[in-house]
């Protein structure tokens, strides 16, 4: 079994809204709790008052571009100061984050993407994640994932044989 | 407090009353009956930085797929962790039953891979399983999956267990990640041969 939030399987919008706010609420355990302050486009966008100087506004994952556009407008009318750093949710493929980079870059710099694409299991781990902990200040302007290389230390060097082997399909 | 916008929907629609459960699931300390842990370390080898975020990505979904519940299942009945952080000083410890290795569609990545599953050769009841990322179609990745398990098994003498490819990012991402997770859930489960090289 599979849970697939194509479109018409998504859940709505508002339990979408609620799953968000639910979850940060339980994995920072911030005082005073995570709380909407925007609401854009039918409630498929909206703005959360996370950490103090973070914002999250999160796009319901099969909104796509509209929604984002309705996040960085909304992003633009609360007049964020300089400090704030946004965390945006989002399943737009990286081409139209590029297109929407160059239409509002005034707003960009400060925002720091996160694809969950269209899987509701990492939407809830992501913000089970560290990054939504006040104690980790998100790096703006990039698209994040964690990243943990291999220690080389755990390889044994390849022989000429097999180095040869592997040179080619 | 749950919004009650969305209840009357909720009761009509399989969907919803899936993501419910599974919400009020993780939201218990406390499960009621027994679930079977299923540690499953993860062996990345990506050859650019962009791969590797790629490949983390990959596996954290797919443990959240291995999690999901079954529709006829009010919770799963394993609870899989993968542990992409695998070493062989760690895995050495307690010789796991199965690895997954997650793969990248290069040559370099193909001898990255071959140099982590060196030092694990001794582990002859491992079972190994392979998912290769980035290639451009099902042929291709089997042909890295092959020249990989070729090698293993030529100088090793250690067989793989061949899972599929990552599917890539977009709308079939999901049903992907679903096939995959049924691929390994499969052959962790098999006990027969099914070694594969062609």
């Amino acid at each position: 079994m599979y849970l697939d939030i194509s479109p018409c399987q998504t859940p709505d919008p508002v339990l979408f809204e609620e799953l968000v706010l639910h979850k940060l609420g339980r994995s920072s355990g911030t005082n005073p709790a995570p709380h909407l302050i925007s609401r854009h486009g039918d409630a498929r966008c909206f703005i959360i008052q996370h950490i103090t100087d973070t914002h999250l506004v999160a796009a319901h994952p099969d909104s796509g571009e509209k929604a984002l556009i309705s996040a960085l407008q909304c992003m633009q009318e609360q007049n964020f100061s300089a400090k704030t750093q946004v965390i945006l949710l989002s399943a737009t493929p990286p081409p139209a984050l590029a297109w929407l980079k160059q239409h509002h870059a005034l707003t960009w710099h400060r925002c720091q993407v996160i694809q969950v694409n269209n899987d509701h299991g990492l939407l809830v781990d992501t913000l089970e994640s560290p990054l939504f902990q006040s104690s980790s200040a998100p790096e703006p302007g990039r698209i994040q994932r964690a990243v943990h290389a291999p220690p080389d230390s755990e390889t044994l060097p390849l022989t000429e044989e097999e180095h040869q082997f592997f040179s080619h399909l | 407090m749950l919004n009650p916008a969305w209840r009357p929907a909720q009761a009509d629609n399989p969907a919803l009353a899936v993501i419910q459960q599974h919400y009020k699931i993780n939201s218990d300390s406390t499960m009621e009956s027994p679930v079977k842990a299923i540690n499953l370390p993860v062996i990345c080898a990506a050859t650019p930085d962009q791969s590797a975020d790629e490949i983390r990505y990959l596996a954290s979904a797919l443990e959240r797929q291995l999690n999901l519940p079954d529709s006829r299942q009010l919770q799963p009945a394993s609870h899989w962790s993968l542990s992409t952080g695998a070493t062989e000083t760690s895995l050495n410890d307690d010789q796991p039953e199965q690895v997954l290795i997650l793969v990248d569609a290069s040559l370099d990545a193909l001898k990255r891979a071959y140099a982590r599953i060196k030092p694990l050769q001794h582990f002859r009841d491992t079972r190994f399983h392979v998912i290769v990322h980035g290639a451009k179609d099902a042929e291709s990745s089997r042909r890295y999956y092959r020249r990989l398990a070729m090698g293993t098994l030529r100088f090793l003498d250690l067989p793989l267990v061949y899972c599929g490819a990552a599917p890539e990012r977009g709308n079939g991402f999901s049903q992907g990640i679903a096939n995959l997770a049924q691929k390994v859930k499969q052959s962790s489960t098999d006990t027969s041969d099914c070694r594969e090289i062609q």
